[in-house]
């Protein structure tokens, strides 16, 4: 379903338009009722390993040019982050605002122990938004493999709306 | 009575709790340095001194102390332990002791020693071993007398003591300090008064105790039970809640809060930061909670404070020099 298109920091972005096509039937009424809704585009922002001052200015670089886009749908997954500093955090926040000034939405689709643990203590889980309050165990999990294409179909359904 | 001890402290610290394991490595000069958690302070004092200073409030004499591991395992021969640890004993027995300690500080226990000693003598045991409801405790007594008289080594006359020891059962407070979780307890039961781990300083308001020139901003809210140690610096805006324990010259910077932790001596916890549930050793961390270790190489969130102490005569030295050379020109 969706193509990832691999780039050297391991950032993968997706150009998600195909639920349109699947639903243009059952939207044509809506569609021809209020505005043309533009594509969605899902970016999926995968963090390495280490999301540290070393490195960090080739990952923000290219976060940039990922999300250069019109209301991004940035999932962001921290399920392979073991390490984050402080310029990890700001490159977390740099991904919000990038998506922010757009119009765009983040949602969390993995996060590891210790990226949970360094957000906690930092208290960037609240400025984030990302962790739901008391679920942050449940977040810790294996993210659904169903979780794209219900975050599509969520998208969908809200901009139908 | 006569009664002199031995007191052997462990060498690598294994913080096992549940399945995973984590210990506190200290790098320092290249080397690597393990710190057991019997040398690591609580309350003010290490559970390796409070047991000695016990010992001799009870009036216990000769007390030797032994590493079961050195500071760098690489410089030790295989057997350096045992060739320690029976000269320590020969050296114990040229007192004419009638009783001999031996004691590991792994676990941390409030034993009565003259209670423990009388039951010792009156069994007329030529061992006694301590027993808590969990079991064995490293912690026996010795009757000195029949040790000298044998033949061989002391360890080997100690293993056939072994089958006819006694077993004391002791009922009072133990901690077998074998995970972070166990000091972590520890700490917390000093403070709420289930331990008699004395906090090291004056009781500055009810159940919040301050060691010499701890430092404590006054927007800084401390919620009792608390424990500032010794030369500690408490930030404007902080808060030290939840039977938190802050040990000597560590520093909290701004607006951080530390609920229900531990930070270990010269620790230096950076601003804004939220700790719940952690011990914090300088530039590590762990998370009692996820049984998480993390070491952080950003200064700005955790690291090492200096003791500005130490420091003095290194600047003055310093400062001293370019002075006297001028002199001599």
């Amino acid at each position: 379903m969706e193509p990832a298109l691999n780039i050297p920091v391991n950032l993968a972005a997706v150009e998600a338009s195909a639920w349109e096509g699947s639903q243009e039937d059952s939207s044509r009424w809506i569609a021809q009722s209020v505005a043309p809704v533009k594509p969605i585009s899902t970016v999926i922002v995968n963090l390495p390993e280490k999301v540290t001052a070393h490195g960090a200015r080739t990952l923000i670089r290219d976060l940039r040019a990922q999300l250069n886009v019109d209301q991004p749908y940035v999932l962001l997954d921290l399920s392979d982050v073991k390490e984050l500093d402080s310029t990890g955090l700001d490159l977390l926040l740099e991904c919000l605002h990038e998506t922010v000034t757009r119009d765009g939405t983040i949602q969390l689709r993995g996060l590891s122990p210790e990226a949970a643990t360094v957000l906690e203590l930092t208290g960037m889980d609240e400025v984030l938004g990302l962790i739901p309050g008391n679920h942050i165990v449940d977040s810790i999990s294996e993210p659904s493999p169903d979780y794209v294409a219900e975050a599509l179909v969520n998208a969908s359904q809200s901009l139908a709306a | 009575m006569h009664v002199g001890a031995i007191v052997t402290v462990p060498g690598r610290v294994q913080l096992h709790h549940g399945a995973a394991q984590a210990s506190f490595n200290v790098v320092d000069n290249g080397a690597l340095y393990i710190s057991p958690i019997s040398q690591w302070d609580v309350l003010g004092r290490t559970t390796l001194d409070r047991t000695i200073e016990r010992l001799h409030a009870f009036g216990v004499g000769e007390i030797a102390v032994i590493r079961e591991q050195p500071t760098n395992p690489v410089s030790q021969a295989p057997n350096a332990f045992w060739t320690s640890w029976e000269a320590a004993v020969a050296n114990c027995l040229k007192f004419d002791l009638e009783t001999l300690l031996l004691i590991r500080v792994g676990p941390y226990l409030e034993l009565d020693v003259p209670d423990f000693l009388r039951f010792h003598r009156e069994t007329s045991s030529a061992m006694t071993q301590v027993y808590d409801q969990s079991g064995a405790l490293d912690l026996v007594a010795i009757d000195a007398r029949r040790l000298a008289k044998g033949a061989g080594s002391f360890r080997g006359r100690l293993r056939d003591l072994i089958p006819g020891h006694q077993r004391f059962q002791f009922t009072g407070y133990s901690n077998r300090l074998s995970s972070a979780s166990d000091f972590r307890r520890l700490a917390r039961d000093g403070l709420i008064g289930i331990a008699h781990v004395r906090p090291i300083g004056t009781e500055i308001s009810a159940n919040v105790w301050a060691g010499k020139d701890a430092h404590i901003e006054k927007s800084a809210r401390i919620l009792a039970p608390a424990y500032i140690g010794k030369n500690c610096r408490i930030s404007q805006g902080c808060v030290i809640s939840g039977a938190s324990a802050i040990e000597q010259q560590s520093r909290i910077d701004c607006g951080t809060t530390v609920d229900d932790s531990c930070i270990l001596a010269r620790t230096y916890i950076g601003a804004g930061l939220k700790l719940c549930g952690t011990i914090v050793y300088q530039d590590t961390l762990f998370h009692l909670g996820r049984n998480l270790e993390l070491r952080f190489k950003d200064h700005k969130l955790f690291g090492r404070t200096f003791d500005g102490k130490a420091l003095l005569p290194r600047i003055r030295s310093r400062a001293a020099t370019p002075y006297t050379q001028s002199i001599m020109q």
